[in-house]
């Protein structure tokens, strides 16, 4: 699934329910980009340091470790400011003044084709 | 003589009338105790019809018990030139029960010694109905009160004076007769209740404010630094509009809040259960539909995995979501495909899994059985599968290592593209059991095994063997 070809962004997938990172995943394929998953916070950090082609962070909020979501998408806002950032959660509505700047933040269950579409959008320049 | 009696024809007469008309019974003993005279009115009261059968009779023998004690002692108090005084229970010649005082004293002689004894008895027995009624009516409250597990605050806005009773000071940690004032009250309440208590104390005591005091605060304890949740409850009494009394309630009601607490924390637990098990099911729903070739098969397939997580729901549901047993995890996960004939065998000692960790081997084993049945050992006649896991012990502490292993089905090739299922099986076991989850695709059949530390699960129950 991982791919390092440059033609094709790659989206990393926080997530530690497994189902659902997999499904993220499968979603991520779908709108064409390559999908790379990791089940916490500190496990993203270091893909990111190591893999340049990530264009978007895709993250979920609720997650065990040493950061939560929303302290992982500041903390990837500061160190990569270009990166394009997507928070999901099923268990809380977050306000727009917690969300790093420039993210979207969406409620779980979300549509995948909409999902999709906001993802192609986004990844579009 | 009194003057305003004016002229009075016969003193004697006049005395003799004047003590008759007295409702209390006038005696005169003489200095033994004995009865010597009694007045008409002392006979009427004492329901006396013949006093020659009284006459000479010792007085404290009509008293029983403590009341001949005391009127022994009053009569010989009285001797002595003192006074005696006592109350106690007789009945009347007639029988009738009466409480009675009584005062002895004496009639000092011409020589100025005591010459004779002049009992004086008071009918008080109304008096002291009221009286047992009123004690037995604030026994009775102040039973009712700490049965109520409730107590009382009384406070004079004028004066500033606070009274408390014990169960009162209890809510508030303090030992009971320590002095008290508002600003105790508010000293002894949690910071961030004492601004709101202050307010509706305030207001209550307003002839213009709000008059119902009923509020809910948290204590801490001025000497014991307990947090104790109280109902308060009160009224202020007003005099030409100004408050003279303001009196209450208080009650402990900790357990109702720690009830309410659990309530709420239970609410949010059930609804992130739900949350999730609707975020699962979306995923398997998306998985199938997605791979499945035919709507018949995506339907059989989504179907079967739904089965398959609510037999580990059930299996969870018993402990109330703390724990579950492995084997019984296995074994639900795996009855919908035993055939009766004995191809498959489970061994293993019982261990508790997590939550989180039963569901997923849930489903891994029903991916598992799935993919045999389909195209493993449990295609073909005479195909087994075993499952086999044990606690092992190393230097590295103990582990347990699990074994799925299928022999004498079709020659195994591993499949070209991964499927759901196997993704499933290696991600739902990696992320609850460690990354050492192995699927081999060896010549015999499908192996698929893992090795994990035990103290990452539920809890292990010791050893029966």
């Amino acid at each position: 699934m991982a791919s390092m070809n440059p033609a094709r962004p790659a989206v990393l997938i926080v997530e530690d329910e497994v189902l659902l990172r997999m499904d993220a995943a499968d979603l991520v394929e779908e709108a064409g980009f390559a999908a790379i998953e990791a089940a916490d916070a500190d496990e993203a950090v270091a893909i990111l340091e190591a893999r340049p082609d990530i264009a978007l962070l895709f993250t979920d909020v609720n997650m065990p470790g040493s950061m939560d979501g929303l302290k992982l998408a500041h903390e990837v806002r500061r160190r990569w400011p270009s990166m394009r950032i997507v928070i999901v959660s099923g268990h809380l509505q977050v306000g727009s003044h917690e969300l790093p700047a420039d993210s979207r933040f969406f409620g779980k269950p979300f549509q995948a084709r909409r999902m999709i579409v906001e993802l192609r959008a986004m990844l579009a320049n | 003589m009194i003057p305003f009696f004016g002229p009075v024809s016969d003193p004697t007469s006049l005395l003799k009338s004047l003590l008759a008309s007295s409702g209390d019974c006038i005696k005169i003993l003489d200095l033994d105790g004995n009865l010597v005279f009694m007045t008409e009115g002392g006979m009427r009261i004492m329901e006396v019809t013949d006093f020659g059968a009284i006459k000479g009779c010792p007085w404290p023998d009509f008293w029983h018990d403590q009341g001949n004690i005391d009127a022994k002692a009053a009569v010989a108090a009285a001797r002595d030139g003192g006074a005696g005084h006592f109350q106690g229970y007789a009945t009347t010649m007639a029988g009738t029960p009466k409480w009675w005082d009584v005062h002895v004293t004496p009639i000092i002689g011409p020589d100025g010694m005591p010459e004779k004894l002049l009992s004086v008895s008071r009918d008080v027995t109304a008096s002291h109905r009221a009286d047992l009624a009123l004690k037995s009516s604030e026994a009775r409250l102040t039973a009712a009160l700490k049965a109520a597990d409730t107590g009382t605050w009384d406070f004079d806005p004028q004066s500033g004076v606070l009274k408390w009773d014990d169960r009162c000071y209890q809510l508030f940690g303090l030992t009971p007769g320590k002095p008290i004032s508002y600003d105790v009250f508010l000293a002894g309440l949690h910071p961030d209740d004492r601004a709101m208590a202050d307010a509706a104390c305030r207001g209550a005591m307003q002839p213009d404010g709000a008059q119902a005091y009923d509020i809910e605060f948290r204590t801490v304890g001025l000497e014991d630094g307990a947090e104790r949740w109280c109902s308060a409850k009160g009224k202020c009494e007003f005099e030409n509009g100004i408050a003279v009394r303001f009196i209450g309630t208080i009650r402990d009601i900790s357990k109702l809040k720690r009830a309410e607490a659990q309530q709420q924390m239970l609410t949010r637990e059930l609804e992130h259960r739900m949350k999730n098990t609707m975020a699962m099911v979306g995923a398997i729903a998306n998985q199938t539909f997605r791979s499945a070739s035919t709507k018949d098969e995506a339907r059989d397939i989504f179907g079967a995995r739904l089965q398959a997580l609510n037999q580990a729901h059930d299996i969870l549901t018993r402990s109330s979501w703390t724990s579950a047993s492995m084997p019984a995890v296995i074994d639900g996960a795996l009855a919908p495909y035993r055939s009766g004939e004995g191809r498959i065998r489970v061994s293993g000692p019982e261990i508790e899994l997590t939550a989180k960790q039963a569901l997923s081997l849930a489903l891994a084993i029903h991916e598992l059985a799935t993919n045999a049945t389909k195209y493993g050992a449990l295609s073909v006649p005479g195909g087994t599968l075993s499952i086999d896991w044990d606690c092992v012990g190393s230097d590295a502490g103990q582990f347990l290592q699990f074994e799925w292993r299928e022999a004498g089905g079709p020659p195994v090739l591993p499949p070209t593209k991964r499927g759901f299922g196997s993704r499933l099986i290696e991600g739902t076991l990696a992320s609850d059991f460690g990354r050492s989850v192995k699927i081999e695709f060896l010549p015999d059949g499908l192996v698929c095994g893992f090795k994990t530390r035990l103290s990452d699960l539920a809890a292990v129950p010791p050893r029966e063997h």
